[in-house]
């Protein structure tokens, strides 16, 4: 019948029974995805973002810190949002290196031509940083004509033994 | 007696250590007193201490982070900035799909670039883009695409192995046309008597393995109609 009811009868006979109530704690030191329980799919999805995003706009961050998270995202297979693209570029900014940016954006740029072979996520995605970009004077990569390679280097590390 | 190496372990705290200490002829020594060549080496857990500190100085955690390992890394990268982490912390120039940002820059600083980084440090605007072109060739040696673009290896075996099948298959047809025709043993069997009597051994042979041959009727003698 209702179910509501019956729970709450059973919940009401079990008080008298000696058990051991489990209390749910928040660990507010851990970060939001650390959190015991689980997550709701909103705080899933906004986690890595927001940490990320967190440490991108700290003023004390360094070229070198930059660096690591660049290839914790490439070798955690993530794909940047805007958000942490336009606080990448900033950080940049205050690094006062250039190329670091660009090479950000090459990367956003390749792994968006993996999932999505006509760039429509890499086009959205631009149009969502052009403020930040102009407002800082970077250039995304088909402005400097590296959409497309420009040199033919040969692989240092290749097993061809005829080249 | 003959001078000889003696090992002698010394145990650091953390870190043990095998010295070959020389043992010179016709030298006494008196209990703990052995002579040492070369680096002196701490004994106590507090000179070692002091010494690990003194050769591996912590990092400062503003700019110039490593700049205490340039002097060392000189014959590795040579005048090169050290700049990220890169691949397990070595200084070493990698380009990697997993890993875009290497932990040193490519090039060294030359005469050319230097009022470029200062211009660097002020409004990007002001930057032409080959200006920024040089900026980041100085820092990366290829850009993602270029990495990322395969080199035509398979292309190229595609073209040894259709040029290795079209010369043996021009040979074949040569040698069937103009060497085959002069062969006199291969003449004879062109002829219909010799290709009868064959005919004949092959048939008296019975190596067809239908059930029903379409051919030459084994029961009556003859060829099927």
């Amino acid at each position: 019948m209702a179910l509501n009811i019956m729970f709450r009868a059973v919940l009401h006979r079990c008080r008298s029974l000696p058990i051991a109530a489990v209390q749910r704690k928040h660990y507010s030191i851990l970060p939001a995805n650390m959190q015991p329980g689980g997550l709701s799919r909103e705080e899933e999805e906004n986690a890595t973002s927001k940490l990320f995003t967190d440490a991108l706009n700290s003023p004390e961050i360094d070229g070198w810190d930059l660096r690591g998270i660049g290839n914790d995202f490439a070798g955690g297979e993530l794909i940047p949002d805007a958000d942490i693209c336009i606080a990448y570029i900033n950080a940049c900014r205050r690094v006062n290196d250039y190329a670091l940016g660009v090479r950000f954006l090459e990367f956003t740029r390749h792994r968006h031509s993996i999932i999505d072979k006509k760039m429509n996520s890499w086009k959205a995605l631009v149009e969502e940083i052009k403020p930040a970009l102009e407002e800082v004077g970077m250039d995304i990569p088909e402005e400097l004509g590296y959409d497309k390679p420009e040199l033919a280097l040969k692989d240092v590390e290749s097993n061809d033994y005829y080249a | 007696m003959a001078s000889g190496l003696l090992r002698v372990p010394v145990i650091l705290g953390r870190r043990t250590l095998v010295t070959s200490v020389p043992r010179l002829s016709g030298v006494t020594t008196t209990g703990d007193e052995v002579p040492v060549v070369g680096i002196q080496v701490p004994v106590t857990e507090e000179e070692n201490s002091k010494w690990l500190l003194e050769n591996n100085p912590p990092a400062p955690a503003k700019k110039g982070r490593n700049a205490h390992l340039r002097e060392k890394l000189y014959t590795v990268i040579g005048n090169r900035d050290i700049v990220g982490p890169g691949v397990s912390g070595f200084a070493e120039y990698i380009e990697a799909e997993e890993f875009p940002f290497p932990a040193v820059r490519f090039m060294e600083p030359y005469p050319e670039i230097m009022p470029l980084l200062e211009k660097e440090k002020g409004d990007w605007k002001n930057l032409s883009i080959d200006e920024k072109k040089t900026l980041y060739r100085y820092s990366y040696r290829q850009t993602l695409k270029e990495e990322y673009t395969p080199e035509g290896l398979g292309k190229r075996l595609l073209i040894g192995t259709l040029f290795g099948l079209s010369c043996t298959m021009i040979y074949t047809q040569i040698t069937i046309d103009y060497i085959f025709p002069w062969d006199p043993r291969a003449a004879r069997t062109r002829q219909a008597d010799w290709q009868g009597v064959h005919l004949g051994k092959l048939i008296a042979q019975n190596t067809s393995y239908t059930p029903g041959d379409p051919y030459w009727d084994y029961d009556k003698g003859e060829w099927r109609k």
